[in-house]
């Protein structure tokens, strides 16, 4: 099992689908088996994904013994002890790029901006309208219907 | 008199053409760009209308029917530029 998470390199190449959820997903540090329960895709799969984003210096495997900030918890992977405003975001980023693609990316920085899992939800509703307005009536209804389990 | 109502409304109208197919832009889809697609096609649609009957009545003599028909188009260009207008302001408060 490894622990992946994104580096300071900007996004600047065109990425699969598959590789641009699992980047979406490396913001806060995660492991392939839970990358693999969350985005549900085969592991041959993600591993295709993450050593494609490693080898274009996108993401990183952490080494848990040399990082400082993890040498705590070693016995325990980071991304099994979730905040829920972390969590909610990471799930929120992953459906906006399933849904919209590259477009998503300008929602990704306001998502980060988000203080609490109130204005969170709040933003994603006006965020649902917006959508439904000026951009796809489809993405839309799909946002709503997985925000249901996403706030609930 | 009905000349310069023409001119006005197709002036008007060309203005409408050019803010729709800009508004277009920031709303690419969902309900409001689907609407502006069709509101877009219709002020190309009325714009070449006010071409055409400036030129079939440009040497008619004025009459009461032909003001009448000049205020009217003069009138709807001002309302799809209300309209415009509207969409407008919904878009701002949407990106506000």
């Amino acid at each position: 099992m490894g622990i992946y998470r994104q580096t300071t390199k900007s996004l600047d190449i065109l990425l699969s689908r598959d590789e641009r959820l699992v980047y979406s997903l490396c913001r806060e540090a995660i492991s392939d088996v839970v990358l693999a329960q969350r985005t549900q895709l085969a592991h041959e799969a993600i591993d295709k994904a993450l050593s494609t984003l490693v080898a274009h210096g996108l993401i990183e495997r952490i080494d848990l013994s040399h990082d400082p900030q993890n040498r705590s918890s070693n016995s325990q992977p980071i991304a099994s002890a979730p905040d829920p405003l972390v969590e909610a975001k990471t799930r929120l980023a992953s459906v906006l790029t399933t849904e919209l693609g590259n477009q998503a990316a300008k929602f990704l920085p306001e998502i980060e901006s988000k203080k609490d899992l109130r204005e969170l939800e709040e933003w994603s509703r006006k965020l649902i309208l917006k959508l439904r307005l000026t951009m796809s009536q489809k993405a839309a209804d799909s946002l709503e219907a997985r925000l249901k389990s996403l706030f609930t | 008199m009905i000349q310069v109502l023409l001119v006005l409304g197709l002036l008007l109208m060309l203005y409408n053409a050019y803010s729709g197919f800009q508004i277009k832009g920031k709303a690419p889809g969902g309900v409001i760009g689907e609407r502006l697609t069709q509101l877009n096609l219709l002020i190309a649609l009325f714009a070449l209308g006010y071409l055409v009957v400036g030129v079939l009545t440009w040497n008619r003599p004025v009459d009461t029917l032909l003001i009448i028909v000049g205020l009217i188009l003069v009138f709807g260009a001002i309302f799809v530029l209300l309209v415009l207008r509207l969409v407008q302001a919904v878009l701002a408060a949407l990106e506000g």
